[in-house]
Parts: C-alpha cells; structure tokens; sequence
C-alpha cells in the first residue's frame, strides 16, 4: 500500500465498516444513541423484506437477532451491516415529453443532488465534527430544487450500508432533528405502516446490495403504484395494503419519495420523485 | 523507493512521496511526532499533505509537537480482514485529538491522528482499557532504519472530559 492508505490501513483499518466505525462510536457518545436503537433499522428493511419474493433475506428478524449476532467491528454486528451480492439494475431517464408515450406509468423527477461533499474529502476523521455527514451539505440543494420539505416526503430510500449510515442521513436531510436518529428509527416511522417507510424493498440489508439504485428503483415502484410484493394484483396497482408477512408492501398514497445517497461519510447525493 | 514489510503488508514510499518518507523518517529519527505547517497561515495538519487544507498554499515546514493527546473516537475491530491482524483480534483503532491546535481553524476541527492503542510491548491494549476520553501518548514502533510507525498507549493522567466506553 502507499499513498493515502498509509494513514489508515498499516493501522487494521481498511474495510467499509472500519473506516465508518468511529464516526458511528463518536454519534453514540455524543447523542446517546444505542445499538438496540439502530437495530430497529434492520428490523424494519427485514419486515419490508419479507415481502418481497426477490429479496435475498426474507426472514424477519429482531432487535435481539441484531444484537445478539456476532462482532465484526464494535460497535457494528453482524446484522448491521449489509449484504454482498452480484446483480444488476438499470434506470431510464428521458424527457417528461417522451415518456408520456412509454408502457409504463413515468414518475418525474424534483430535485437532484448529485455527488456533494463536506469540505475535506480526503480523510472523514480529519475534519470535524466527525458525526456530520455529507447529506448536510446537500440538503439545501435538493430540497431547494423541489420546493418541499422533509415532512411533504412520503417515502425515504437511506442508504443502508450499514444501519447507523440510514440513520446518519435521515438526520443529516433533516426528517428529525441531528442527535435524534436513534429515536426517530426506533419509533415505527420507517417501517411500512409507519409514518414514513424507508427502504421498502429491504434493500442493502436484505434484499441485496446494488450501490443505492434498487432504492431508486423501488421509489418509481412506489410513485408507480406497482410494487411487486406477493399481492396477486400488484401489477395493476391493486394492493391489500397488509402488512403481515408475505402480504403487501405497497405504501398507500406515496406522492413523493425521497433517495438518499451515500459514498462516504463525506460525499454523498439526493433525489426527490413525485408521480 | 522504500518499502517496509509490517505485519505481512508491504508499506511503499516512492521517492517522490516526500509527505510520508519524511513523516515516517522524522518519526524514527527523532522519535517525536513531527506535523507539516503552513508557513503562510500557521496551521498544522495531518495527513501531511503537500498543500494547506485550510488557505492552500504550498510552502510548509515540519514542526514537532508533545504527542499528547486523548481519545476521541475508536472502534474494536473483532473480524479482520487482513491477514497479518488476525492474531491481534480484538485490537482497537483510536482515533486521536492531539493536544495542539484543538478548536481550530473552526470549533469543531482539531489534529486527529489514526492508530493503534498499543502496550508498551507494542501488543493491542486489551478492550475494557479502551475509552473516549482517555489520555493516550505517541511511542514508535521501529520498523527500519528510516522508518517508524507512530502508534498510542495509555497514560496515567485523568481523562479529558467524560471517559466512554462502548457498552457491550
């Protein structure tokens, strides 16, 4: 190794969890936050799961799973970090005029933040304070573009690496207040039936990792009205709205859904959709 | 180019790195940590970049400072993933705030170094002695006749503020 690497990795500090862990270790020194809070994040990726019949995880799982599982890097278990897996995905953009001629029903496109960054980019511990992410940064620009604000959102995509980085930008783009993500994540609001579902698909954590686009993906699916859950209509938008397992994982009456994208602590990126 | 052979890795300082083989060569010379300062804003920064994070420009100067500082962040990394750390798991990854220059340019920036929290016998401090707050101070570990790797160990003096430790 040279370069760079040399102020990190001589250290045992290489992989993703590694290079994130002390800003998560800071968060929870600083705001409280616990791991049982955070697990509630995988808990919900794997309720939403569960309904879905492409997800690699479909098994729902507890905050006792989340914590009970094994270390990887303290304070990251093994149920917070995400899968690793080989697919593939594909978006098309075009012009709204386009697409009104296209099959399928268009979703448009609000707002877009694409890769923004916190001041220094070379090392996230090297610039303070540690526990802002780039999603600070970028939510002026996106919510700018859009005219809305996180409470007209209907549907949050938070990519899910790991559980603490949902948690980190659903504070950072302001849907609770910075400090507060511990609460906000275990309070049922990400979950489907709550106020605001995140990751629907059970995306990174469950359903497998593409890099943030299944979360755009999903988003469409969700504006669209056809997400393909296990409800026998779904394609025609007919949906039974149970939440039960292997039922339904259509939110009812998403207006508006909101990605947020993550590279590194420091760089990261928006989207904001509509139908 | 020097190349340094450390727990399996090869560590390769090109000759015109002149950031790290002069980091590392001050460090085994003098063994004391040494940081590059802006010459034009006076600041220090670590890495040792070639330019100023902060008002970028080139010129700069190596100046030393006490190696003091404590713990601001850490992880326990338990599952490595390179071989040459297994047989240190559980070993901790500090994170830490050196006693110089803490608050600036901005409240929230401060000289932050990565390392290991090491025994005097250069042996990962055992988990449960691994805490935010607490007061650490460079040693080198002495990998080649130019080389040496700045790593932390525990002092004896009171924590900086509230010592925190990871429950669990």
């Amino acid at each position: 190794m040279r370069g760079l690497d040399l102020a990190q990795v001589p250290f045992g500090m290489r992989s993703a969890g590694q290079n994130f862990a002390p800003t998560f270790m800071r968060h929870m020194y600083e705001y409280g936050t616990t791991s049982e809070q955070v697990a509630h994040v995988r808990v919900a990726h794997s309720k939403h799961a569960s309904q879905n019949p492409k997800a690699f995880l479909r098994d729902r799982v507890t905050v006792a799973d989340v914590v009970g599982s094994r270390w990887i890097c303290k304070q990251l278990h093994l149920l917070d970090c995400c899968l690793e897996t080989d697919n593939a995905t594909a978006l098309i953009v075009t012009s709204a005029e386009r697409a009104r001629n296209l099959r399928r029903k268009p979703v448009y496109i609000m707002g877009v933040a694409g890769r923004v960054n916190k001041p220094r980019t070379d090392f996230h511990w090297a610039h303070g304070p540690i526990t802002r992410v780039a999603g600070y940064h970028a939510k002026d620009i996106v919510f700018g573009q859009a005219g809305i604000k996180p409470d007209d959102v209907n549907v949050t995509g938070s990519y899910d690496a790991f559980t603490f980085t949902t948690m980190l930008q659903l504070e950072e783009y302001g849907f609770c207040k910075k400090g507060e993500g511990g609460q906000y994540v275990s309070s049922g609001t990400i979950e489907l039936g709550g106020k605001r579902p995140n990751n629907t698909s059970g995306s990174h954590l469950c359903e497998g990792y593409t890099h943030g686009i299944s979360m755009v993906i999903e988003n469409v699916r969700q504006l669209r009205g056809q997400v393909d859950d296990y409800c026998p209509g779904w394609e025609d938008g007919k949906h039974s709205y149970d939440y039960s397992p292997g039922k339904c994982r259509q939110v009812k009456d998403a207006r508006i859904t909101m990605n947020l994208g993550w590279a590194m602590p420091p760089t990261g990126s928006a989207l904001i959709m509509r139908n | 180019m020097a190349s340094v052979e450390y727990r399996g890795m090869n560590l390769v300082i090109p000759e015109n790195d002149s950031e790290w083989r002069e980091h590392f060569k001050l460090a085994r010379a003098n063994h004391r940590l040494m940081l590059r300062a802006c010459t034009a804003c006076g600041l220090m920064r670590y890495p040792p970049s070639h330019g100023c994070p902060w008002c970028m420009s080139l010129e700069w100067e190596w100046k030393p400072v006490s190696g003091g500082g404590h713990i601001y962040s850490y992880e326990v990394v338990h599952h490595a993933i390179q071989p040459g750390f297994k047989e240190w798991t559980p070993y901790a990854v500090v994170l830490v705030e050196l006693d110089e220059q803490r608050g600036a340019p901005t409240p929230d920036e401060a000289l932050r170094v990565i390392a290991n929290l090491v025994t005097p016998e250069f042996r990962p401090e055992p988990e449960a002695n691994v805490a935010i707050g607490k007061r650490v101070r460079v040693v080198f570990q002495d990998l080649a006749p130019d080389f040496a790797l700045p790593q932390f160990t525990l002092t004896d003096e009171p924590a900086e503020g509230r010592a925190w430790r990871f429950p669990g």
